[in-house]
């Protein structure tokens, strides 16, 4: 399975894109979270890794702006590799080795921003 | 307590450290030697055990020195890149604290993060203000300053190193932010700090070799302890320690400004202890393993000092990264690095190794019988504490009736109320006493109806000062309905003044 992020423009918001390509492919893909206002909205979606390009050019053929599924990332030269953010997370994206390191496993990531706040050294941001 | 069969003094540890010779091992290692060779065998081949930890201490600071400027400045508010310091010492002298937050950016940037500039090497802003004095006639002071254009630059930290800390949790169904990290709702994780079986004190926990004097590893660099720390509690296994050190020879990778969201900031510090293998017993002790350092399961969601405690728990569990609480399976977040924490016991290791290093016997070793007490806000004294009851009669009654009155009871004075005891008024035995001198009878003639009146739960010296104020000697206590519940006398607070005086 892949991620991907959906940035619909404020012009497009209203319009039922999503389910026009759900039909369109016969994709099942898997919204994972959904943020959506007056002034556009943003998508975490999963789909299957063959399906990937396809369901890309679709939602590109609605004014969809596409990119891979990273919600978040990890500043290595800031991370003390503490651990404070490991709790929080609700789907186990954050994996602390043997020898104490933390790693990010991004494919998990479901961009909830729990781990965010929890970071004493500003090492976790929000990929805009 | 057996005698040891093997004894060696830190000038033996020392030479062989001189010639190069010295077995040092870092306490992760300790465990495994010591379960093959068993204690004696131990003792006899190691010499040193390193320990070390990286987490959040917020008890750190530093005591800078910038030298004179010309015309000179005696600083009365120093800042530091927006960080106010303490300076309530000589003129050019002060103390930089890791959690003062910076006036431009709080909860963002603090003295911690200036510590670590400072290290780093990086240009810090200076700016101070002075009221002038014959002496020290400027006023104003900017600047920008590295560490190196300071005269002495002491890290000096009254409380480090805690032996082990208790985790923490959150009972209330809503996210909380604390200095033990974010804690999500009914007791969803779980955070903690410290390094275990790597913790400096755990390592000696009767402080066998730890004390004034003890040469270690601090932020890098070298430091030394120099007493108990502030809240040093040996008797329940939370020992502390006071350190200081050369920041100009630290590593800003140890010293580091950071931050705890809506609580604010702090520093991490970086520290080992050497500890030296004079006897099997220390040989044991430094084989200690996660699993017995246990700490308490503590809800950080009650807002009192006695936070309940949900249940014990090892190290070895916190470390694995999930526990068990109240039926559930929830994740654990160490505060501090483990990573970092060995890098500082291997540093230290190599240091020794590497004749860099040696130890240090203490000149006092740090109390094993030091109390932690808590601080019991005094209750104020109230109104309540000084209540007595209130002699009372309506308007309908006459002077001559409350004359009566006033004698019968042995007091100065009545209140006045209606039928439903509300507040109406008050007399005294000065209004009667003229009352009678000039013939009148109608008690609503003689009346105070502006009355002053306290309430229960007011505090008594404010109900002293009103009654200074308006020059008075009595208050009628009355509940929110003005119903009168009795009266305080200026007579009852001071006699209590006077029985309390020693």
């Amino acid at each position: 399975m892949k991620k991907l992020v959906l940035h619909f423009g404020e012009e497009i918001v209203n319009n039922a894109i999503t389910a026009k390509v759900i039909l369109e492919t016969q994709v099942p893909l898997n919204i994972l979270r959904a943020d959506v206002s007056e002034g556009g909205g943003v998508f975490l979606i999963e789909v299957p890794d063959e399906d990937c390009a396809r369901i890309k050019t679709a939602f590109e053929a609605e004014s969809v702006k596409v990119e891979p599924g990273k919600m978040i990332e990890k500043i290595d030269e800031k991370c003390i590799d503490c651990g404070a953010c490991y709790s929080v997370c609700p789907v186990n994206a954050i994996e602390i080795t043997p020898d104490s390191t933390i790693q990010f496993k991004y494919e998990n990531c479901i961009g909830c921003l729990y781990c965010i706040d929890t970071c004493p050294f500003g090492a976790i941001t929000i990929q805009e | 307590m057996k005698n040891s069969m093997v004894t060696k003094t830190y000038s033996e540890i020392n030479e062989k450290i001189k010639r190069g010779e010295a077995v040092v091992v870092t306490a992760e290692e300790m465990i495994e030697i010591v379960q093959e060779k068993g204690e004696e065998a131990a003792a006899k081949e190691i010499d040193v055990v390193t320990t070390g930890t990286f987490g959040a201490m917020c008890s750190s600071g530093a005591f800078l020195n910038f030298g004179h400027s010309d015309p000179p400045i005696k600083m009365e508010k120093v800042l530091l890149n927006d960080v106010e310091a303490y300076h309530g010492t000589a003129a050019v002298d002060c103390y930089i604290g890791a959690t003062k937050m910076s006036e431009k950016k709080p909860f963002e940037y603090g003295g911690g993060h200036v510590i670590e500039d400072l290290v780093a090497g990086k240009p810090v802003e200076l700016r101070a203000t002075a009221y002038g004095t014959d002496c020290y006639p400027r006023e104003n002071l900017e600047t920008v300053i590295t560490i190196n254009d300071l005269n002495q630059a002491i890290l000096c930290n009254p409380r480090n190193g805690y032996q082990r800390y208790n985790a923490a949790t959150n009972g209330r169904h809503e996210t909380i932010y604390t200095y033990m990290g974010k804690l999500l709702p009914n007791y969803r994780n779980v955070t903690y700090s410290g390094a275990g079986c790597l913790s400096p004190l755990s390592n000696d926990p009767d402080y066998e070799t730890i004390g004034i004097g003890t040469r270690i590893f601090l932020g890098g660099g070298i430091g030394y302890i120099i007493g108990e720390g502030t809240q040093h509690n040996p008797k329940t296994g939370f020992g502390t320690i006071m350190v200081k050190g050369d920041l100009k020879q630290m590593n800003s990778k140890f010293l580091k400004g950071a931050v705890f969201t809506k609580y604010g900031t702090t520093m991490y510090v970086g520290l080992g202890i050497p500890i030296p293998i004079l006897n099997e017993g220390l040989a044991r002790k430094t084989a200690i393993m996660d699993k017995d350092i246990t700490v308490n399961v503590v809800d950080y969601g009650v807002p009192s000092r006695n936070r309940p405690t949900l249940r014990t728990v090892t190290y070895e569990e916190l470390k694995s990264g999930r526990i068990e609480l109240n039926g559930k399976t929830v994740n654990t977040s160490c505060l501090s690095s483990l990573k970092v924490a060995r890098e500082v016991a291997d540093t230290l290791r190599k240091w020794i190794q590497n004749g860099e290093f040696f130890l240090t016997a203490p000149v006092e070793n740090l109390s094993t019988t030091q109390v932690f007490k808590p601080l019991d806000v005094r209750a104020k004294a109230t109104v309540r504490s000084y209540l007595k009851p209130a002699i009372t009669c309506t308007l309908d009654e006459s002077v001559h009736d409350v004359a009566k009155k006033l004698i019968a009871n042995s007091t100065n004075h009545i209140v006045v109320v209606d039928e439903a005891n509300k507040l109406k008024g008050i007399v005294t035995s000065w209004d009667v006493t003229r009352a009678v001198a000039q013939g009148i009878d109608n008690l609503a003639d003689i009346v105070t109806t502006r009355v002053y009146s306290a309430s229960l739960d007011d505090p008594i010296d404010y109900s002293a000062r009103e009654m200074t104020k308006h020059n008075i000697s009595a208050l009628p206590v009355i509940d929110s309905q003005k119903k009168v519940i009795g009266i305080v006398i200026a007579e009852s607070i001071l006699r209590h003044f006077d029985t309390n005086r020693t």
